[in-house]
């Protein structure tokens, strides 16, 4: 039910009211029943009641609406307004019978006390059990939802026709821009570029000298069409596209911060990173790569489990300190923004400020992922095999577990005997604690004293249950000195008798100083041991109990193994891979609005659904388990008028450095129409009719005269579209930190392209010569170099990289160990017998894949010349002209 | 992509001054909304929360009611019991007669120049949300951290150094770097930690020793390196971005240079160095007025690693030895600042991320020693103070109750706090924002108000 402040507020701002809570008839009333409603009772309700609790009337009087079934049976501030079948429990008979002065209703001053024949229909509509048809739906207001239906993005993708013929169908529509604006696009870039750019685009490295020499030397007219299509066939194409995703996946290595010394690194984060990687290779239908990513748990899968680990796009966010609710908002929010760009996000506290997406959408979706869970055990992703690694593995973990109750087994020890020293002093505190000041709490005494609380609690109870216990004799005679008792342990009545104690703490120590020894010399020399150790005695209460008081303490001596077991998941080559994945709870159920956000402040429960803006009116609640494949279905659909969109927009951006659609994770209301919204249509409708195939819409767009036109920068164009929305030339790019990184690698012929496995630390030195995909990342402190190069923000599904230029990129360019590391290799790679002509020859084809000319062979000449090497030199003056080369803009700039 | 360097571009009037603020450079000075009295920002961060009723808050009532109950015990992390009153003397100082504790006397020196904010308050007692909350308005979701916002406003006055810079000895903070994070805004303006207690300059800023060549040697290489650039810009006009990083060469160079000499206390007079005293904190506070002093926007010294003020036990022993630390230095770094014209511009802001109880802390297993002699935190009540910056010298804002519970009289929300150090730094809290996920983001998000008396 929607509180009367909150619909008072959505009236105000004029922000959608839409309320849906379908919730399930216990019973099913019959036909003479909702007759009875009808003919009876919704009249009634409507005529007299309405006014002042209809949210139609947006007035909940008292908190209470009447116009829905619910409204009453759930009530206002006073409870209840009716409980079905019982009248008399029902304030809305008592109100409407004036049975009392404070409650009567309808109020006396606005139409007064009801017939007595309609009173009597009420109560036997009470009675009946309250039959009521009604649904909680309110619907929308209708123009808000046609305002929100005019928006571009949310039309269907419907497929315009090409503007123009003769032309591949991308130029078709950008040309035809351009001619409105009297602008034409670019000439080709020539060869050279061409090439250095398609491999930069679809695998992230350079061509090497020797692919391009053979590129330019190939003048068959399908020249360029073959390298596109190696390049898509290369493995390293997925690595460069698979980053691109992990992007949007806000892909990370760890959970974030964790208490108590837990383990913050995912044991399978690599799993998904592979996962992705090989998608893009395999050129996986986009559409299927959504699904496996939200519920690839529903798949039947063969013995190939390998598409499990695309849940990792769920599992992998932050745990916000296992927050459940955080957790489960990174979750809408990557799978709405990630695959839509829906923010639905925004939706969280209060309805959209300004797409049609109310709070209870998005919890209808909080319950889809409420009602799914990581199962205890994550799921193999390959069949165990009995070799002699995965046994190593697996007596290394039980040894951790071992350990592990070990640990916990010393600490109870520890606990038990250290009390049991002490049974003096709980005498004593106990006996005390008989006269406690009552504003003394028994916790704040036992601070005091010394004693566990608990300890004492049980020592107090026992003493009064058992006051005449043969143990307490000897205590008896100097607490109860007249009323002492006879037989008691003798080894405390013969140390009572030699030093006949005086004083209650004289008599508690001589209790402690013979519970030392017991402990010391075991039973047969104290019969007190056998006290000690009896289930009687409160100092031994039950070990799982005393488990469960040094839980915390337990818990922090054993972190660094429970840590170690999961660091065996990739530290040791024997552990099975397995994929992080989340499955359907036994009981899925709906959530309930939290309202403002507020989880303590509960609203009404909505059914677990696809948001209204892109379902229709019509919408069915998910049916199946938690929801999460019909959520998959719903995104991974040629109706969803977004997902597609939104998928062919990115794939744009990271083709040419700026995307049709700036704002690429947010098509709402407020992102205007593109100016190539025709081209993106174009492109979403094909991408469909091609069956989502990726690598099909990278053909659509690399074979194209807009793609292959040449970055130079004409007056006239600058002129009339300064920020190149109409391309009319390609933009110059800077390479990311990826690239970069490869680049250096692969340049100095020490990259190792092998696919997949354990993430790597980029930050050491040396680092695994591996490409940057595959570099560890700690989303809680994410290293300064990943922060440098503009890599994103992992706590968050990435609209698009940012593109800074600062002083500490140039410092890492120059003095980083890895850049000298690079330059080292390159000039070792330089023989003795060369002259330097040859050898500057040699620097330039290894890292800018061509010769140098004549004026570059003499500044480089000159470089070498200077042989006299300064205090603090530890290069070689070819090093530091390889490693000149490594920071040049020509290197680092793609045209 | 379009949404980086729209955002970027978008905020404000962007006034690039000085040399090599390339279009590029997020770190070039930028002009607020208005004219703030305050030019940068540091932080003297007490983690784990001090007790407010120890040090800057004197409650009378608690040595009257010591170790009976009272009134007033409102919910906190633990149990607490009876009052406790403060085993430290309070006195007044200076012309506005404001009463601060023996823990802090040096400082106290300065109390015409303190704006103390007695009504504090924050939203849970638990470290890790408040600390969050504290430093990026908000307790659990990433958001980016104050300086993060700060230095996004008004870029940094030094492009040699970074725009901000967090410190700590010893290790980090509970939360770690989330509370110098900049979340969705560019990696540039995280702040860069250093831990002070090693002060290596390569730590602070990556790669900024050259180990391998000589000056020499890497400026003929620079020129070498510009030679070539100079080449390849020819054929391809004026692009702003090779242009850019033409120049961030030349600044890296420098920043070699000019960056370790920040670093290096060896460089002040003696008198100085016996100002600031010796030991961890008297030099990461000299450190950062010399950083300060280059132009640094935003500092934060961290008192050390984990929740060093956290004392739920033995808080005599603790709150002294921590404060014997820190007042010294304090007490120099206004004195400093105020000798050098700083204090002006500069805003020093002191406190934690709560409170503690006027209450006793009852034993609990595992969660405390059982001394019954420290005190919880408390997030419903708590001092902060400001100085320098344009605030109000010598006034006291606010109060909490009787015993020190929680904050009665005219609070003062974090939320206010932020929108209050952001008006003193030129910014009208509501507009600086940062478009992100479908929304404007600010630091405040939907809260926030200026509290116009701590302005001067």
């Amino acid at each position: 039910m929607i509180g009367v402040r909150d619909i008072a507020s959505m009236v105000l701002s004029g922000s959608l009211v839409m309320q849906s809570a379908m919730i399930a008839m216990a019973e099913d009333p019959t036909r003479e029943q909702l007759d009875f409603f009808e003919a009876k009772i919704r009249p009634v309700l409507v005529e007299h009641c309405y006014a002042c609790h209809s949210q139609a009337a947006g007035s909940a009087e008292g908190d209470l609406l009447l116009d829905s079934r619910d409204g009453p049976r759930t009530g206002g501030g006073s409870g209840p307004a009716i409980v079905p079948g019982e009248p008399n429990q029902s304030l809305l008979l008592k109100a409407v019978r004036y049975d009392d002065e404070t409650l009567q209703m309808p109020p006396p001053d606005e139409g007064g006390k009801l017939p007595e024949e309609v009173i009597a229909d009420l109560v036997t509509w009470v009675r009946l059990g309250a039959p009521d048809p009604r649904s909680t739906v309110t619907v929308a207001p209708a123009k808000d939802w046609d305002a929100a239906s005019q928006h571009w993005a949310f039309q269907p993708v419907s497929k315009p026709n090409v503007p123009r013929e003769g032309e591949l169908p991308v130029d078709a529509f950008v040309k035809e821009k351009l001619e409105l604006k009297g602008l034409a696009l670019n000439p080709p870039a020539d060869k050279r570029t061409l090439l250095r750019r398609v491999y930069y685009d679809l695998t992230g490295l350079p061509p090497s000298y020797t692919a391009m020499q053979a590129f330019l030397a190939d003048k068959a007219p399908d020249a360029y069409t073959r390298a596109v299509e190696r390049l898509l066939d290369s493995p390293t194409y997925g690595q460069r596209w698979g980053r691109h995703w992990l992007d949007v996946a806000r892909y990370a290595d760890t959970r974030g911060y964790r208490t108590g010394g837990k383990q913050e690194r995912y044991s399978f984060s690599h799993a998904y990173r592979d996962y992705v990687i090989q998608a893009f290779n395999d050129d996986k239908p986009f559409k299927q790569f959504v699904v496996e990513q939200i519920a690839a748990d529903y798949l039947e899968l063969g013995t190939d489990k390998s598409a499990l680990a695309a849940m990792g796009f769920l599992t992998l966010g932050r745990r916000f300190i296992d927050n459940a609710n955080l957790i489960i908002d990174d979750r809408i929010d990557v799978v709405t923004r990630g695959f839509m760009g829906l923010t639905v996000s925004c939706a969280r506290c209060h309805d959209h400020k300004f797409d049609p997406i109310p709070t209870a959408d998005y919890y209808s979706l909080h319950g889809v992922f409420a009602s799914s869970e990581e199962p205890a055990e994550l799921p193999l992703l390959r069949e165990l095999d009995d070799s002699p690694a995965y046994r190593s593995y697996l007596s290394a973990k039980q040894k951790l577990e071992d350990d592990i109750e070990r640990i916990k087994n010393e600490k109870v020890d520890a606990f038990l005997s250290k009390h049991r020293a002490k049974t003096g002093d709980y005498l004593l505190a106990a006996h005390d604690a008989e006269s406690l000041d009552p504003k003394v709490t028994l916790e704040e005494f036992a601070g005091k004293r010394d004693v566990d609380v608990r300890l004492l609690r049980r020592w107090v109870d026992w003493l009064r249950k058992n006051p005449s216990h043969p143990v307490l004799a000897s205590w008896r005679r100097v607490a109860h000195p007249k009323d002492a008792l006879d037989d008691g342990d003798p080894s405390l009545a013969a140390e009572f008798d030699e030093r006949n104690p005086t004083s209650l703490e004289a008599a508690a120590e001589i209790y402690n100083e013979l519970c030392r020894l017991a402990a010391k010399q075991g039973t047969e020399h104290v019969p007190l041991h056998g006290f000690l150790h009896g289930d009687d005695c409160p100092s031994n209460p039950r070990r799982d109990e005393v488990a469960g008081w040094l839980r915390r303490l337990i818990s922090t001596a054993t972190a660094g193994q429970k840590r170690d077991i999961e660091a065996l998941n990739w530290s040791h080559d024997g552990a099975p891979p397995r994929a992080p994945i989340l499955v359907d709870r036994d009981r899925p159920r709906n959530s309930r609005i939290f309202k403002r956000g507020d989880a303590r402040n509960l609203g009404d429960e909505v059914p677990r659904q696809f948001p209204r803006v892109l379902a229709g009116a019509d919408r069915k609640p998910f049916e199946r388990g938690s929801g999460r494949w019909e959520l998959a279905q719903a995104i991974a659909n040629e109706r969803n008028p977004l997902t597609a969109r939104v998928f062919v927009n990115r794939v744009w951006g990271w083709h040419f450095g700026e995307p049709l659609v700036d704002t690429t994770s947010d098509f709402g209301i407020r992102t205007p129409k593109p100016i190539h919204a025709e081209l993106l249509d174009w492109l979403a409708a094909t991408f469909m009719e091609n069956h989502w195939s990726v690598k099909e819409l990278h053909r659509q767009i690399v074979h194209s005269e807009t793609y292959r036109q040449s970055s130079h920068v004409r007056a006239k164009g600058f002129a009339v579209d300064p920020e190149n929305r109409l391309l009319h030339h390609a933009n110059r790019r800077r390479l990311d930190f990826e690239s970069m990184r490869d680049t250096l690698l692969a340049v100095s012929g020490t990259l190792d392209p092998k696919l997949g496995g354990i993430s790597i630390d980029v930050t050491k030195h040396p680092a695994p010569p591996r490409r940057t995909v595959y570099a560890f990342v700690d989303r809680q402190n994410l290293p300064g170099l990943l922060r440098t190069f503009d890599y994103p923000n992992p706590d968050a599904t990435s609209p698009g990289r940012f593109s800074t230029t600062v002083p500490q990129q140039a410092l890492f360019m120059l003095n980083g160990p890895f850049v000298i590391d690079q330059a080292r290799t390159l000039a070792s790679s330089l023989s003795e017998t060369m002259t330097d002509s040859q050898r500057v020859r040699q620097l330039y084809r290894s890292v800018l894949a061509r010769d140098p000319d004549e004026a570059e062979l003499g500044l480089a000449r000159d470089f070498v010349s200077r042989k006299d090497s300064e205090q603090g030199d530890e290069l070689s003056v070819w090093e530091v002209l390889a490693q000149t080369l490594l920071l040049s803009n020509e290197l680092m700039f793609v045209d | 992509m379009g949404v980086g360097t729209l955002g970027l571009k978008s905020l404000l009037s962007d006034e690039a001054r000085a040399e090599g603020a390339a279009l590029d450079n997020p770190l070039a000075p930028k002009s607020p909304h208005f004219h703030g009295s305050a030019k940068r920002v540091i932080h003297i961060f007490c983690n784990g929360g001090p007790s407010h009723v120890d040090t800057f808050d004197p409650k009378p009532s608690l040595a009257k009611y010591h170790g009976k109950s009272i009134p007033v015990n409102l919910r906190t992390e633990r149990k607490t019991g009876a009052a406790f009153a403060s085993p430290f003397r309070f006195q007044k100082y200076g012309q506005s007669g404001l009463e601060v504790s023996e823990l802090f006397a040096k400082t106290a020196q300065h109390m015409d120049d303190i704006c103390v904010i007695r009504s504090m308050k924050a939203d849970v007692p638990n470290h890790e949300p408040s600390l969050l909350l504290m430093n990026c308005g908000e307790a659990r979701v990433p958001r980016p951290s104050m300086g993060s916002w700060v230095t996004y406003g008004l870029g940094s006055e030094n492009q040699n150094l970074p725009g901000f810079i967090a410190m700590c000895p010893g290790g980090l903070p509970i939360q770690e770097t989330q509370n110098w994070q900049s979340a969705f805004l560019p990696g540039i303006f995280q702040g860069s930690y250093i831990n002070t207690k090693h002060a290596e300059i390569n730590k602070l800023i990556e790669n900024v020793r050259n180990e391998h060549s000589s000056l020499a040697t890497q400026r003929r290489q620079l020129n070498l390196l510009q030679q070539l650039n100079a080449r390849h810009a020819a054929s391809r006009q004026d692009d702003p971005r090779l242009e850019a990083r033409i120049q961030s060469f030349e600044l890296a160079y420098r920043m070699q240079m000019d960056a370790s000499d920040a670093f290096d206390t060896t460089r002040e007079p003696q008198y100085v160095l016996d100002s600031y005293g010796d030991g961890v904190h008297g030099r990461q506070t000299l450190i950062a007025r010399r950083l300060l002093e280059r132009g640094v926007r935003y500092i934060q010294l961290w008192h050390g690693g984990g929740q060093p003020w956290d004392n739920h036990d033995d808080i005599e022993k603790n709150h002294r030895r921590l404060a014997k630390q820190i007042d010294q230095p304090i007490a120099a770094l206004l004195a400093d600042l105020k000798q050098r014209g700083m204090l002006d511009d500069t805003l020093v802001m002191w406190g934690g991320e709560f409170g503690r109880t006027p209450t006793v802390e009852l034993p609990q297993a595992g969660a405390n020693q059982g001394r019954v002699n420290g005190r919880d935190h408390n997030h419903h009540g708590f001092s902060m103070w400001l100085a320098g910056g344009g605030v109000r010298g010598g006034y006291a804002h606010g109060a909490t109750d009787e015993f020190g519970f929680a904050a009665v009289d005219k609070p003062v929300h974090v939320h206010d706090l932020h929108a209050t150090i952001l008006r003193l730094l030129g910014f009208d809290h509501e507009r600086l924002t940062f478009r992100y996920a479908g929304r404007d983001f600010r630091l405040t998000d939907v809260h926030g108000n200026v509290v116009e008396e701590l302005i001067a």
